[in-house]
């Protein structure tokens, strides 16, 4: 029989590891903590020994929500890098100028949990515990609703870096104060992976459309009405289970129904989704218009006859422009271990063009930056990492308050890369 | 009407996540028959075993080699965490505080996969890529061959239980734990046993979800809810029941979707389970 | 004997009353601090949802599906005071008889299903009715969440009146509610029929054989919980404004999981025990939410090293300090005394 001290020193030993993992996180935290408070604890350090000779050197804080905890953790942290490689892109240029004065950038990160209360209680203490004026961030429409119920009513301007489906109601609207959408609606490119198709695909016209069941039904009529006017036709469509990960039931129907081409609607999966129409079989062009990286479909479905005649919608980072290329050399340099993630691109768009429209306005002031950037609706009026970008939406959303800029499209050949350029949104 | 190529495909799918949810039905059963308590961080072991696959084919190791060590490597696991963690101490409720010392280990486990394995994708190599020819029907050929080791596995473990001397103690004590004391099996080494075949199990459900689906920190949770349902639905710490259990599960969320469309194939699985249980409160094959 | 006990009585009585008074006081010595009062209110909501599951415990039943009847009173709330056009009063009591009534229905055949099974049961419902509102998207919105729901009316107090649309005033009328749901379980659990439950447990046969019923008493409690838990789904809809019924909302399976541990942590055997877990495990997580991504580990250690060091939760630890101390004095006062073997 087990002697009692043997269990006593056996539970110490488990109390010690735990404690030891829980000092571990707590010391790479500290370390974490340490990096981002830098422009902090740098700045006010300017202040001091280099006075400036017109206006100050200040620190703007800027509250970060994504969920880091739960099933959206990976893409969220990998989200939370863009962020804080711009903070460290502006610390070394010595800030950025804003009205006479110079600004540091702290981004403030905070954690969601991926729910409606996590994002209550994150904006609740980014607003009242550390008085910022600008959050953005949050993945699901519900985490969207949830922050901009705390942001509003403190006069916090909220930039949302997601919507998954426009129009949606917790998507920008005219009645809708202090809240603006700076990342692009999510079926802006489908006309232009139809027009891409047309082009390289001419006997291609049967569509099989697969899409998640959380209310794609808005853009997937905007997807057939920009089919039809193509001279194209969409055969089949599947919905498949928010949540589910075999997609085997779901292409079942959609290769039984004999497309030529098909469509994977706006999917972080459409990677799985590629590898079961494969695998039954399927062997036309496949469509991804989510920004899930080119690169991610190579490292998960491997097999060079499945990686062919895939479109997709993001970031090639095996030919970065070069603002992605910066970006990219940063991150390899902060995170050596770990292979780049292209939602880091669009990620550091959001604080970038919040900074571009205090510079134009002058202020810090959220109302004056959101006027200021609801006017810069000519293409070009903003940069992003994709391009020159502009504010819009006033025809479909009432409102100029969403992010317009072109598009990537990729084409993966026999395992290979193929980068076919970027695409400004044309109007349908 | 549905063609008989998309019958079969959804079959033989069906039969495959079956299968999967066996394998984790094994592991609950026999830690819930044995030891009594409800092991909710058996994903996380699943997730693990499948990580350990991947980081050691990163080596050079070939992927079959990879899932024989990482069965053993959650093996051992098991047996430390069954030590350390889930021994019964006096004065407790052991269903109640197994659910929370697992669902601890749960939170720890998968925050540590999220922070240390990285945030790039990974993606194990495929066992067997292209699809098999069925009576007309293209049905992946990996399905086919996880079918293949999941049968395997099933037949050496029944056989382990059936012909050995520990199997024998192992069964007996499921069946009746204060019986096979007096009988002086000990409860303990049943444990140890029990949690060392579960993890191992585990393990070559990830290894193999991992590789036909996809490699995630959070992979773990789905599966080891159906492997619950599965063991309830074919009747607690039975073996016949569980892959009972499992293959109406499996047939369920193969065919379903095919079929009737994403709602009803949500729905209707919960609902025949509840049934099920309400007319079988012990199970499909359960006794009192 | 009756003195100490008198005595103690009175000291918790005292306590209780203490607690009271500063939990009513808290927003003026947080000094309207938003932030911790939004963590407070959510905080009272699940206290209560964490006791309604500590009442099924009384029966010896591990319910994993009280998620599912908040969820009925959170989307019943919404929906009476979206579409039904009522009034955020009879809306909560709606709401809580609602879930009462959908676990009456179900408390007869439910019942009969014991131990591990009857915790699958209930998961597998609560997820059912997740699903339900997740594809009644008509109705409920679906999985994008229902958008809007309004706050309670203001009330006229002594010609003041008082809005509830800020956590400040909202706080009051969680807590208020929570206190009074909290009294009635309490209530329920000190009444007499509460020994009859307990005859239950420690063996439903011989309790049935000298002609309680077992059954009906079980059906009391299930619905009463039940009841309690669509109440806290209610103050969390008009709270949160809008409601999603995501696998990573408040209704998902996880959440069952954790609720069972708050309580667990807390110590079941005691009625504090649910308002203990829940609030020691929510202050950490807030205290600890710099660590972000490496939060759930010390959750996990938490909960991990109170199971093993404290049989009773942490509500025991007083008891088990006394414990502790008593055996010490007597080992030092008679030293061949064996070892104390609690079982």
């Amino acid at each position: 029989m087990m002697s009692g001290k043997k269990s006593v020193a056996l539970l110490c030993v488990f109390a010690l590891l735990v404690s030891l993992g829980v000092a571990v996180a707590a010391c790479g935290e500290g370390e974490e903590a340490a990096t981002t408070a830098a422009p902090t604890t740098a700045t006010t350090g300017g202040t001091e020994t280099t006075t400036a000779p017109v206006g100050e050197t200040k620190t703007l804080k800027i509250g970060g929500i994504m969920g880091l905890t739960g099933p959206l953790s990976i893409p969220s942290l990998a989200f939370m890098r863009g962020w804080e490689i711009y903070a460290d892109v502006v610390k070394e240029a010595g800030g950025v100028k804003i009205g006479n004065d110079t600004y540091m950038i702290e981004i403030i990160e905070e954690d969601s949990k991926g729910a409606a209360e996590g994002a209550t209680t994150a904006a609740s203490k980014l607003v009242n515990q550390d008085q910022v004026q600008f959050v953005m961030g949050a993945m699901l429409e519900t985490e969207v609703a949830a922050i901009y119920s705390v942001t509003q009513p403190a006069g916090v301007l909220y930039a949302t870096a997601n919507i998954n489906i426009p129009e949606h109601a917790s998507d920008v609207s005219p009645d809708k104060d202090l809240f603006v959408r700076l990342a692009v609606s999510p079926d802006e490119n489908q006309p232009l992976d139809l027009d891409y198709l047309r082009e390289n695909y001419p006997d291609a016209v049967k569509i099989g459309v697969s899409q998640p069941d959380i209310g794609y039904e808005g853009m997937f009529d905007r997807l057939k009405a920009s089919a039809e006017k193509r001279g194209m036709e969409v055969v089949h469509a599947e919905k498949w289970a928010w949540g589910t990960t075999d997609f085997i039931p779901t292409y079942t129907n959609i290769v039984a129904s004999k497309p030529d081409i098909i469509f994977a609607m706006n999917s972080g999966q459409a990677n799985d989704q590629l590898k079961a129409a494969r695998q039954l079989g399927f062997t036309g062009p496949f469509v991804s218009n989510s920004p899930l990286g080119a690169d991610v479909f190579l490292v998960t479905v491997q097999d060079p006859t499945m990686l062919t005649d895939v479109i997709c919608n993001s970031p090639d980072v095996t030919h970065p422009n070069d603002a992605m290329k910066a970006l990219m050399d940063r991150w390899t340099a902060k995170w050596p271990n770990d292979g780049f993630v292209s939602d880091a691109v669009h990620a550091y768009d959001i604080p970038w063009i919040l900074v571009q429209a205090m510079q134009k306005a002058g202020s810090t002031d959220p109302a004056v930056v959101l006027a200021t950037l609801e006017a810069m609706t000519n293409r070009g009026d903003l940069q992003t990492n994709e391009g020159p970008g502009y504010m819009g939406g006033q025809d479909r959303f009432g409102v100029n308050r969403v992010l317009y800029r072109p598009f990537p499209i990729t084409r993966i050949m026999n395992g290979e890369l193929e980068f076919a350029g970027f695409f400004d949104p044309i109007p349908e | 009407m549905k063609s008989f190529d998309v019958w079969m495909q959804a079959i033989v799918n069906g039969i495959a996540l079956g299968w999967l949810y066996v394998l984790m039905a094994m592991g609950l059963t026999l830690m819930l028959s044995i030891m009594g308590i409800l092991q909710l961080a058996h994903g996380e072991i699943y997730m693990m075993g499948a990580f350990l696959v991947y980081y050691l084919t990163r080596r050079e190791i070939g992927i079959y080699p990879a899932i024989v060590v990482s069965m053993a490597a959650m093996a051992v696991l098991g047996v430390i965490l069954e030590r350390v963690l889930f021994r019964p101490r006096p004065g407790r409720d052991v269903a109640l505080t197994s659910i929370v010392i697992s669902t601890g280990l749960t939170l720890i486990l998968s925050s540590a996969a999220v922070v240390g394995f990285g945030l790039y994708t990974k993606s194990l190599p495929p066992l067997i890529s292209g699809s098999f020819d069925l009576f007309g029907a293209g049905v992946p050929k990996d399905r086919i061959l996880a079918i293949g080791f999941s049968v395997v596995a099933l037949i050496l473990l029944y056989t382990f239980l059936k012909r050995t001397r520990l199997g024998l103690a192992m069964v007996a004590s499921a069946q009746n734990r204060e019986g096979s004391f007096l009988k002086g099996i000990n409860p303990n080494h049943m444990s140890m046993a029990a949690m060392a075949i579960g993890c191992a199990l585990a393990a070559l459900a990830g290894a193999l979800a991992g590789s036909i689906l996809q490699l995630h920190p959070y992979m773990g949770s789905l599966p080891m809810i159906n492997g619950l349902v599965t063991i309830v639905l074919g009747g607690l710490g039975s073996i016949p029941g569980a892959v009972i259990g499992g293959m109406i599960l499996g047939l369920l969320n193969g065919i379903l979707p095919v079929m009737f469309g994403a709602a009803a194939a949500s729905v209707a699985p919960l609902v025949i389970v509840i049934l099920v249980l309400l007319f079988r409160p012990k199970g499909i094959l359960g006794h009192e | 004997m009756s003195e100490t006990k008198r005595g103690r009585t009175v000291a918790k009585a005292a306590a209780v009353v203490v607690l009271v008074v500063v939990v009513f006081l808290m927003p003026n010595i947080l000094s309207g601090n938003k932030y911790w009062l939004t963590i407070l209110t959510l905080l009272a909501i699940n206290v209560l949802l964490v006791s309604s599951l500590r009442s099924v415990i009384l029966i010896n039943e591990i319910s994993l599906g009280h998620v599912g009847f908040a969820l009925i009173g959170a989307y019943a709330q919404a929906l009476l005071m979206m579409k039904g056009g009522l009034t955020f009063w009879p809306s909560l009591i709606l709401s809580g008889l609602l879930a009462a009534a959908v676990a009456s229905l179900l408390g007869h055949p439910f019942l009969k299903v014991r131990g591990i099974y009857f915790s699958i049961l209930t998961l597998l419902t609560a997820e059912t009715f997740r699903l339900v509102v997740y594809y009644w998207t008509g109705l409920t919105g679906g999985s994008l969440g229902l958008v809007g729901v309004p706050s309670p009316e203001p009330v006229t107090l002594f010609g003041r009146t008082v809005e509830f649309n800020t956590v400040n005033t909202y706080y009051y009328l969680a807590v208020g509610v929570v206190v009074i749901a909290l009294l009635i379980l309490y209530h329920f659990e000190r009444a007499y029929i509460n020994f009859q439950w307990r005859a239950i447990r420690d063996d439903s046969m011989l309790a049935g054989a000298l002609g309680i019923n077992v059954v009906g008493f079980k059906m009391v409690n299930f619905t009463i919980s039940a009841f309690m838990a669509g109440i806290s789904g209610g103050l969390f809809a008009a709270f949160q404004h809008n409601l999603s019924p995501d696998t990573t909302s408040r209704f998902g399976v996880t959440m069952s999981i954790y609720l069972l541990v708050y309580m667990v942590v807390g110590g079941q055997t005691r009625f504090i025990g649910p308002l203990i877990g829940t609030a020691v495990l929510t202050l950490v997580a807030e205290a600890t939410r710099s660590i972000a991504e490496y939060q759930p580990m010390v959750t996990g250690s938490i909960a991990i090293l109170v199971m093993i060091f404290l049989p009773m939760g942490l509500a025991g630890i007083p008891a088990q300090i006394q414990t502790w101390l008593r055996k010490r004095r007597l080992r030092s006062a008679e030293a061949p005394v064996g070892g104390g073997t609690e079982r």
